[in-house]
């Protein structure tokens, strides 16, 4: 059966389009009442609401890195991280960014497969945009979490935010500054 | 260049499904003025529309609501 995914697109108040993605939904939604939802998400917040969109549920790569419990199994577009400390960082080509310039940030980690657990929270810096995406623990992936980073613009070449990843049976409540440099931009 | 303080404020919705599964959903720039109740009325259209990822539950309620402000202070390391 398709999976699909909710993506509302706003703008906030410096007029900057945002996009996020809410999450699995019901193959068979109407699209009115997918406007409705997300219209309703929107309004709670100072953001415009523009557009929702239903994304089908894309391949994501399934190799796990063996790593429970750890960020270390992560990448950031197909790219490897380095860890300092509490510190990530990654040097992403921009030819990894997809046609609404957006890259996945995807953690792999044997224990997923077994429960979920809540997402991890990213919130960044005002010079991206950005959307949290899918779970993409299922059935069909089950080692890979993901979520959607996308900029503002083409221009953005470097994104500096924090992720949280939620106490519970797989992570420790651990908090990472983040640092991505695009490459290959303006 | 000084060092950089920036702000910001998101909101963070628990979402539950009827199978024991939890989502968070995450909104940037919350309205100030948020109730319960403003949590509460868009639980229809979620019923309508979410479900889970395990096994693709029907929405059952918002868990936990919060509105999470955070400060990051970005170190000017320039030495300019």
């Amino acid at each position: 059966m398709d999976s699909y995914s909710l993506v509302i697109t706003s703008t906030d108040q410096q007029n900057q389009s945002k996009t996020k993605t809410i999450g699995y939904i019901k193959s068979d939604a109407q699209p009115s009442d997918l406007k409705s939802a997300a219209q309703q998400l929107t309004a709670l917040t100072d953001n415009i609401y523009e557009s929702a969109d239903r994304v089908a549920k894309e391949n994501v790569d399934t190799a796990p890195d063996k790593q429970t419990r750890t960020i270390s199994g992560m990448k950031v577009g197909s790219q490897a991280v380095t860890i300092e400390g509490n510190t990530v960082s990654a040097t992403l080509p921009q030819s990894e960014l997809d046609a609404n310039n957006r890259f996945y940030i995807r953690f792999f980690d044997d224990s997923v497969q077994q429960k979920n657990g809540s997402l991890p929270v990213w919130t960044s810096d005002d010079s991206v945009s950005y959307s949290t995406g899918a779970n993409y623990n299922s059935a069909t992936w089950p080692y890979a979490w993901a979520l959607f980073i996308a900029l503002n613009d083409a221009s953005v070449t470097s994104v500096f935010g924090t992720l949280d990843l939620p106490p519970n049976d797989y992570y420790n409540g651990e908090s990472y500054n983040v640092n991505i440099t695009i490459s290959g931009g303006e | 260049m000084a060092d950089i303080i920036r702000q910001t404020k998101t909101l963070s919705l628990e979402a539950e499904f009827i199978d024991g599964d939890t989502r968070t959903i995450t909104l940037d720039n919350p309205k100030d003025s948020l109730t319960a109740a403003d949590i509460d009325a868009i639980t229809p259209i979620m019923i309508k529309t979410l479900v889970g990822d395990k096994t693709g539950a029907q929405f059952y309620r918002w868990k936990t609501a919060a509105i999470i402000n955070k400060q990051s202070i970005i170190i000017d390391i320039s030495g300019e």
